[in-house]
């Protein structure tokens, strides 16, 4: 007698792989319930992760750019507070000059020449500062002075003006001498003509453009040598004279804040170019992280549900496996 | 006399149920047994005589489930070797969104020589450039060599599967001829032919195999292409592993059937199953990996050469060609043989400076020079195909490759257990075991009856 009968190892096997791919299910639930976001992201994504890469790409990118212009940032802050110590000193010694000069009276005037000279210090050693290590005025010998020092830019100054015979001839022949590669040039022969470039994308830089070689900060050097150096000028010995020179000595000094209003302005340009590419980035990469979470998110209710519905289910296969289990003929036949 | 016929019959009876109750307990015993087909009994009338004769003992198998099984079997086999490898090529090239990936080194390497250019003075700064590209070397190295083991595995696995097939083929060759001979001299032949199909389930994974019974009861096994590979005489398949398989050396043995070359791809003599899958991994897909890893190295090497303004064409850049510059004709495992520039490596006799000024510069120049170190940072970043997208459309392939082959694997694994449950549904049933016995036990005890019966009329009959 032939009958339909059902093999055991079908319904075994049956309830063994359900059991085996419900239990898959639920860690593959717990993995991303636990992630918090796919766990693994070109299945989630099914093959096309060209987005993912892309983003880590310009993620990577921009931290990097990040700290470059952070760098940048802060040696742009020291070059601008130099500046503005510079900007002080000239001017304070441009008072002192002016007041001198009205009294005629050759202690003050010695007094004003000396602060004169004090404040040419001052302004060495803000052209000498560094950031990190580096000097911020050399260009991009960064590892040596912007300028040497005060005593040695007086001593070549002293003999370019030595024979001088009057305030003009005392002038022209320092822009003679600044523009002379073995007079001044020389005492700014350690930094580089070529300022520091900072990189702000692609292929894009901006220099912070002032370097010791500057045009622009001449005139201001120029009257402080002037102010300095009245001792020194032969031609200048009567009060009246040394007035006069002082005098001069201010004026130029006073010319001298339109170029460093410029070197200022220059260089905040240079800042807030860094500054808006700073934000930029920052901007990107929030709005990258973003897009980086929405690629890779999963719903968490949707997998707490997943996970629920599988226990679920694995519970009633284990139910209904014991039961099968005493469901045979044998268990009756006893 | 009716009354000694009537014994015959009882007996004959009496012989048929031992027989059935001897199949229900080989078929209770084998029950979980994997390939057992559940053995009935055949039994017709005396046609001479009155009682039972025994026919045959025959193995209940679903004949066209098996066959569709046995296919199953290869594809779930290709699809398995497939996705099993897939994950070590993946894994070779690193996965998006990883950093330790190829794609990883390079962002690492465009990351230090921006923060370099930032700040060319710091040596620490260029350090990191040297170290970031070193370890970009490294890398490539490392994904040529998965790849390269992935073929040489794979390459290996043919030749034992080829063996495994010559093998199962002659086995079954062998177990043919024994059930014939065992045929002929009337002894059940059934457990001897649920070897034979055993046999003949495990090579179905190697190459899909069908099937045909010829009238003595031998099979005929062929491939889907019509090549027969077994008809009383077993073919000879021959493989060798291909010694020293690389890059440069990609041409691997095909197997040979009988002599005569046999392909495994696609409408190939020896198509679907893990030969075609190993075939297909070891010379379309990694080689294609291989290429495409080989072509992205040489762009970086030749990028990087061209942006430095100290170097000539015929110089090497930061990365070389070992020492040497790029040879284009020779782009073939670039990837393993990528290195540092040695001008450039402090463990190495060079200097880190020359990273600022350029490798052929005589001095090490301004220490805030950022010229050379922007234009190699463009470099890299230059539109169209700059390296970072190849890299990503490299990654994503094998991804791709992962994930599908993953997904095909799931689907054959699916349809291969529906079948397979299929299969069993035909299989023993305690149950109606069981309720044969019953009846079994019933029969044998009507017939003893009978037997009794005839005995005391027989006795009655003799005693007077």
């Amino acid at each position: 007698m032939t009958m339909a009968s059902l093999g055991d190892l079908a319904q075994s096997l049956m309830l063994r792989r359900s059991v085996a791919s419900t239990q898959t299910a639920i860690n593959s639930a717990l993995r991303d319930v636990s992630a918090g976001q796919a766990s693994d992201a070109a299945a989630h994504l099914r093959g096309q992760t060209s987005q993912l890469s892309a983003i880590d790409a310009t993620l990577s990118r921009n931290k990097a750019l990040g700290e470059t212009l952070k760098l940048a940032e802060k040696r742009a802050e020291v070059m601008q507070t130099s500046l503005s110590h510079i900007d002080g000193a000239a001017r304070e010694a441009a008072r002192e000059l002016i007041s001198a000069s009205q009294n005629a009276n050759p202690t003050t005037l010695r007094l004003a020449s000396r602060f004169a000279g004090q404040a040419l210090e001052t302004v060495v050693s803000a052209l000498n500062q560094s950031a990190f290590g580096q000097s911020v005025f050399s260009g991009t010998a960064t590892d040596r002075p912007a300028i040497a020092s005060a005593e040695d830019i007086l001593a070549s100054a002293r003999t370019a003006i030595s024979g001088a015979l009057s305030s003009t001839d005392m002038a022209s022949r320092l822009d003679a001498w600044f523009a002379d590669p073995d007079g001044f040039g020389r005492l700014v022969a350690s930094a580089s003509p070529e300022p520091l470039s900072v990189p702000l994308g692609a292929d894009e830089s901006v220099a912070l453009s002032v370097t010791s070689h500057d045009p622009l900060l001449r005139s201001t050097l120029k009257g402080l040598l002037m102010g300095s150096l009245m001792s020194d000028a032969a031609f200048a010995r009567s009060p009246s004279a040394l007035s006069h020179l002082a005098t001069v000595s201010a004026e130029t000094l006073y010319a001298s804040s339109e170029p460093r209003s410029e070197l200022a302005a220059r260089l905040g340009l240079a800042e807030s170019r860094i500054a808006q590419t700073s934000t930029r980035i920052t901007a990107e990469n929030t709005a990258l992280g973003i897009a980086r979470n929405d690629l890779l998110a999963i719903d968490g209710f949707e997998t707490a549900t997943r996970l629920s519905e599988a226990e679920t289910r694995l519970e009633q296969l284990y139910a209904i496996t014991a039961r099968l289990a005493r469901l045979s003929l044998a268990e009756y036949m006893r | 006399m009716s009354l000694t016929s009537a014994v015959q019959a009882a007996v004959s009876g009496l012989g048929a149920s031992a027989r059935r109750a001897e199949t229900v307990a080989s078929n209770v015993a084998n029950a979980s047994t994997p390939g057992y087909a559940r053995r009935n009994l055949d039994l017709v009338s005396h046609t001479a005589a009155p009682g039972v004769r025994i026919l045959d003992t025959q193995r209940q198998v679903d004949r066209l489930v098996l066959s569709e099984t046995r296919l199953s079997n290869a594809e779930l086999g290709q699809r398995e070797l497939l996705s099993g490898h897939a994950i070590r090529v993946e894994a070779a090239i690193g996965a998006a969104g990883d950093g330790d990936s190829v794609a990883g080194a390079i962002h690492r390497l465009q990351a230090a020589l921006t923060t370099a250019a930032g700040d060319p003075s710091t040596e620490t700064r260029l350090a990191e450039v040297a170290d970031a590209a070193s370890a970009l070397t490294n890398r490539f190295a490392r994904a040529s060599d998965g790849l390269q083991s992935v073929r040489v595995e794979v390459d290996r696995s043919i030749a034992a599967d080829v063996d495994a097939l010559n093998t199962g083929l002659s086995r079954v060759a062998e177990l043919d001829h024994r059930i014939l001979v065992t045929k002929a001299s009337g002894r059940d032949t059934s457990s001897l032919q649920d070897l034979k199909q055993r046999e003949i389930d495990a090579i179905s994974r190697i190459v899909p195999l069908r099937e045909s019974v010829r009238s003595d009861g031998r099979s005929i096994l062929s491939t889907l292409s019509g090549t027969v590979l077994l008809n009383g005489r077993a073919s000879e398949l021959s493989f060798e592993a291909t010694p020293g398989l690389s890059p440069i050396n990609p041409q691997g043995k095909v197997i040979q059937v009988d002599g005569k070359p046999a392909l495994a791809s696609e409408g190939g003599t020896l198509a679907g199953g893990t030969l075609s899958a190993a075939f297909e991994l070891r010379d379309r897909i990694v080689p294609q990996v291989q290429q495409d890893l080989d072509a992205l190295a040489a762009d970086l090497i030749q990028r990087l050469a061209s942006a430095d303004p100290t170097l000539s064409v015929s110089d090497a850049g930061i990365l070389a060609d070992g020492a040497r510059p790029l040879d284009p004709s020779s782009i073939a495992g670039l990837s393993s043989r990528m290195e540092l520039n040695r001008a450039v490596d402090r463990d190495n006799g060079g200097s880190l400076w020359r990273l600022r000024s350029g490798i052929g510069a005589t001095d090490a120049g301004p220490s805030g020079n950022s010229r050379v170190l922007n234009a190699l940072r463009s470099s890299l970043e230059n539109r169209p195909d700059a390296p970072p997208d190849r890299a990503a459309t490299l990654t994503a392939g094998v991804a791709h490759i992962r994930v599908s082959t993953e997904a095909e694997t799931t689907a054959a694994r699916a349809r291969n257990q529906t079948l397979a449950t299929q299969l069993a549904e035909g299989g023993v049933n305690s149950d109606a075991e069981l309720q044969n016995l019953l009846q079994i036990e019933k029969s044998y005890a009507a017939n003893a009856r009978v037997l009794k019966a005839v005995d005391e009329m027989l006795t009655y009959l003799l005693a007077r």
